[in-house]
């Protein structure tokens, strides 16, 4: 009688042990003991525990895919844990790939958090944008004028040279100097000069340039335009156009007025061009301009 | 057969419900919801099977997932506008919580997570996954959002002793 209890007190004793263990032993373990494996309900819950144990280990130190095959309410819970911690890092995924739009809502006190230091982020974001794009402005326009400097210019050439010989295009490009600026520079001042450039770029601003044309203030009193798809004949055309209305239209400096004139040469891209030999012949034309009288339009032959 | 069809689903079916209840509105208890959907598998099974019980409530789902994208999701080629306007649309109508645990755009891998599911949370225990109509449902919303079909099966359940219910989706790669 007595041998026949003493036997599964026993075992009540050492299951109650190696559940004990899986709850504080700090050592690594593995199967249930192999005195309980014929006792099937203890080895299942013994199991289960294990998995459990294993995933909340995993999970702590980061690992959130842990694999847990056990179901019931423990291993359920954190399943649901490692679905929200899982989404999270979908989420945050997202926002550093620039999607400021996600949004935490089941995480309590660190959702309000997350939130506010995603909004905080696209905040921060959107300011640098919009001063990156300010600084590019910068970068690219003559702060006199407010057009392209020459560095920008050079660039959109650039450009343009590889369009024009990838479609097989034509362009021309014009270079405009002001008669004698340095004599109205020194008879009326440096602002009168300022002055007499801005009607200048305001002049070529209204002469009905297309979207694709582009020019920039190159040098001093220097200005080139480029015209893409365009030959000679109609880039002299526009030149003349700009060159009459300048002549026309009144330089205010001080409550007076004054009249200026342009020099215009034109030059149309030829096969093995490239921007120093382009801008040479526009250049010489534009010499010769000046050499034959000023407020004149020259076209390179 | 296919030309006197007396129930073919159009979304107007489901009618006028401010016009048609003043007072209780678009209101119900979801005890009702889950007697209807209870009693239809019952029946079904009775008639047809469990196996096909199962595979008509997959495609009810699927035909619902159809219809709800075309008429609750704004149509969109971006994952992450798609995920935020389907959790907001599931969670105002009180369908579930969804959570995206993996997305892998190339595989057409997905594991997703609905949690407080209408259709099984807080149900009893039983030996098997029942959200087949999930299924459909999921099934259907990844097609209309990507083009491609897709193979969803729900891994872990309420019903199972989980949490939450937890479905993996694959994309069905077209057979040469
Ligand atoms: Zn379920």
């Amino acid at each position: 009688m007595s041998k026949m209890l003493k036997e599964p007190l026993a075992s009540v004793d050492g299951v109650l042990k190696s559940l004990k263990n899986l709850l504080d032993a700090r050592a690594i373990l593995a199967d249930p003991p192999v005195e309980f494996l014929d006792m099937d309900g203890f080895v299942h819950i013994y199991e289960s525990l294990l998995e459990i144990r294993n995933a909340i280990m995993a999970t702590s130190v980061g690992d959130l895919n842990y694999p847990i095959r056990k179901k019931g309410y423990i291993a359920g819970t954190i399943k649901g844990l490692q679905a929200s911690l899982r989404h999270l890092t979908w989420q945050t995924k997202a926002i550093a790939s620039g999607d400021f739009t996600q949004r935490v809502d089941f995480m309590g006190e660190f959702s309000e958090a997350f939130n506010t230091m995603v909004k905080q982020l696209d905040d921060s974001m959107t300011k640098l944008n919009m001063r990156e794009q300010e600084l590019i402005k910068i970068a690219h326009t003559d702060p006199l004028t407010g057009i392209n400097n020459r560095g920008y210019f050079m660039e959109l050439l650039t450009t343009e040279f590889e369009r024009a010989r990838r479609y097989g295009h034509t362009f021309s490009v014009m270079m405009t100097d002001l008669d004698n600026f340095k004599s109205v520079n020194d008879t009326r001042g440096h602002g009168a000069g300022d002055e007499a450039l801005r009607t200048m770029a305001r002049v070529v601003q209204m002469s009905g340039l297309r979207a694709n044309d582009f020019w920039g203030r190159i040098g001093g009193e220097e200005f080139a335009i480029v015209l893409p798809e365009t030959v000679i004949a109609d880039a002299v055309a526009v030149a003349e156009r700009i060159r009459i209305t300048l002549s026309e239209t009144p330089v205010r400096y001080e409550n007076e007025e004054f009249f200026i004139t342009v020099s215009i040469g034109v030059s149309q891209n030829r096969t093995g061009d490239v921007q120093a030999t382009l801008l040479s012949r526009a250049d010489e034309a534009m010499y010769q301009a000046k050499r034959t009288g000023r407020n004149r339009v020259c076209q390179s032959d | 057969m296919t030309n006197d069809r007396k129930y073919k689903f159009s979304w107007e079916l489901l009618g006028d419900i401010a016009a048609g209840r003043p007072n209780l509105g678009n209101k119900t208890s979801l005890e009702v919801y889950r007697l209807l959907l209870f009693t239809f598998r019952d029946v079904l099974e009775t008639h047809v099977g469990t196996e096909m019980t199962d595979k008509i409530f997959h495609e009810a789902g699927y035909l619902s997932g159809k219809e709800f994208y075309a008429n609750k999701l704004t149509p969109t080629k971006d994952l992450g506008d798609f995920v935020r306007e389907l959790q907001q649309v599931l969670k105002d109508m009180g369908i579930g919580i969804l959570r995206l645990e993996q997305a892998d755009v190339e595989t057409g891998e997905f594991v997703l997570t609905i949690s407080e599911d209408l259709d099984c949370s807080g149900l009893p225990e039983l030996d098997h996954e029942i959200c087949v109509y999930d299924e459909g449902f999921i099934a259907a919303l990844l097609e209309s959002f990507s083009g491609i079909k897709f193979k969803v099966k729900e891994i872990d359940c309420w019903c199972t002793g989980d949490r939450t219910c937890r479905f993996s989706a694959k994309a069905v790669k077209a057979e040469a």
